[in-house]
């Protein structure tokens, strides 16, 4: 069994929404997963079905209400649900990466350095992080041009893929992917796919949301569907106005 | 194993309570924003941990080394100087922290003078190493702070608090009354400078973009109390008491 990296079992969720007169959405009921070292789980299913929630929960981003998440640290397997947060943030420096459509910018910071940071947070010694984040950021197509430049000026692509790079920079023993490739082109694409499937002979665990299905085809080694739980609960007001006195 | 902690603070100004049982505890290395808004009694609790104000009750303790206990019984000589060699205050307004009609240079010399430094020659020499990592050109530290620009006075400010190396420094809106493009250089530093020296941090702001891109920890406050803590990520993306869903939900997209 130790080559178990995620165990996800029973996982609940619901968000109230207490600016809209505590609407209640469930979007995650009941639901289990598990990932094994070498392999890639795509989350599937229609929009809204919590597949974003999930992976967010699987990283500590979304508080799940009910369930655990077990993940393999250090040879030990935590539950993420009851981690205290400096655990959660040591976890995120070595275990778990996550890798968004989005490129969080941070100012003045160069393109280089945003890749090589994630090489300097776990140890990486300066110069030769800066060597693997140029050589990583090439390979994804954003040229020693561009290395030197805060990524705050890019285009939405090339933060993308600036955002990849300094993902895949580091040997994630746990990758958690949200849409890595929306909006590539094929060639750079098939660089992610590349990636994807280097990490995995590597050992590492990937979970993954990929709509592009020639994407999960490509990588995906199971398939969790994940099926609408919900219909929204409206609270009446009174139940609103209990709670608030409460 | 917290560096600081508070336990059961609670502070009244007349009719108002401004910390109404506060607990909180912070580690060695972390980063703790206290964010909400106007009169939620974040400053309050800020001034309090660094032994600024005392509460009506509870207590602030710190582990300077031998575990935690009471700052309250280090009497007042011992916490002036605890707060002068370990601890560091950031204002939110410069002015209030330097002393305009001394050199830059000397407002970054005087901490070292009061930590016991006395050789002339290394002083200066340290100011100007200071002034440089806070991008201020080492030339200027004959100048007196009042013609400094408001983000350079800010810098000068953080140069005079490091300067000292301390291991906990309180940060009360540090970017507060600054221009937006001021602003994001006096991030960026500050984010550079903490990890480089692992300090760890106590900040308060209203801006939780600063809070986003600075802190590991969150402390949301309403009305003198904690109403949500957790990861900085998660209490902004997954919020679950209705005021930081308001907070956050108040913040322009970017």
């Amino acid at each position: 069994m130790s080559d178990i990296l995620i165990q996800a079992n029973r996982l609940s969720k619901t968000f109230t929404l207490h600016l809209q007169a505590g609407t209640q959405l469930d979007v995650l009921h009941d639901t289990s997963l598990t990932v094994r070292a070498g392999t890639c789980v795509a989350l599937a299913g229609p929009s809204g079905t919590g597949k974003s929630t999930l992976l967010r929960s699987l990283y500590g981003n979304y508080l799940v209400d009910e369930g655990e998440i077990l993940v393999r640290h250090e040879g030990r397997m935590i539950d993420l649900t009851k981690a205290p947060p400096a655990e959660i943030i040591e976890i995120r420096r070595t275990t778990l990466g996550y890798v968004s459509q989005f490129l969080r910018a941070i100012p003045r910071v160069t393109a280089l350095d945003v890749v090589a940071g994630a090489l300097t947070d776990r140890g990486t010694e300066l110069t030769q992080a800066r060597a693997r984040a140029a050589t990583m950021l090439e390979r994804l197509g954003i040229g020693p041009r561009l290395h030197g430049l805060p990524p705050a000026t890019f285009s939405g692509g090339e933060q993308q893929r600036v955002n990849l790079a300094r993902a895949f920079v580091c040997d994630w023993p746990i990758m958690l992917l949200d849409e890595p490739t929306a909006s590539l082109d094929n060639a750079n694409r098939d660089i992610v796919i590349e990636l994807m499937r280097e990490a995995k002979a590597r050992g590492s665990a990937l979970v993954g949301i990929f709509h592009d299905v020639f994407v999960r085809d490509a990588i995906a080694d199971a398939v969790l569907a994940l099926e609408p739980v919900s219909k929204m609960r409206d609270v009446s007001s009174t139940a609103l106005k209990n709670e608030e006195v409460a | 194993m917290n560096l600081l902690e508070a336990r059961h603070l609670n502070k009244q100004f007349g009719r108002v309570t401004a910390l109404d049982d506060v607990s909180i505890g912070l580690r060695r290395h972390e980063i703790l924003a206290i964010v909400g808004e106007s009169g939620s009694g974040k400053t309050t609790l800020l001034n309090t941990l660094a032994g600024n104000i005392t509460t009506d009750s509870g207590a602030v303790y710190y582990d300077r080394g031998e575990g935690l206990s009471p700052i309250s019984a280090l009497g007042e000589l011992g916490l002036r100087r605890l707060q002068r060699a370990q601890w560091g205050f950031i204002q939110q307004d410069p002015r209030r922290a330097l002393r305009l009609n001394v050199t830059a240079g000397g407002n970054i010399g005087e901490r070292l003078m009061a930590g016991g430094a006395q050789h002339y020659g290394n002083i200066r020499e340290v100011a100007a190493q200071w002034l440089a990592a806070v991008e201020i050109d080492p030339s200027r530290i004959d100048d007196y702070p009042k013609h400094f620009s408001g983000g350079m006075m800010q810098r000068l400010q953080i140069a005079a608090t490091l300067v000292t190396e301390p291991e906990l420094v309180f940060m009360d809106e540090p970017t507060g009354g600054l221009d937006v493009s001021v602003q994001a250089r006096i991030l960026d530093l500050i984010r550079s400078l903490v990890k480089r020296l692992g300090l760890a941090v106590v900040l308060v702001t209203h801006d939780i973009g600063v809070a986003r891109l600075l802190a590991d920890r969150l402390v949301v406050m309403r009305r003198g109390q904690i109403v949500e803590t957790g990861l900085t990520d998660q209490v902004l993306d997954d919020p679950h008491h209705e005021y930081t869903q308001l907070l956050v939900s108040s913040v322009l997209p970017t």
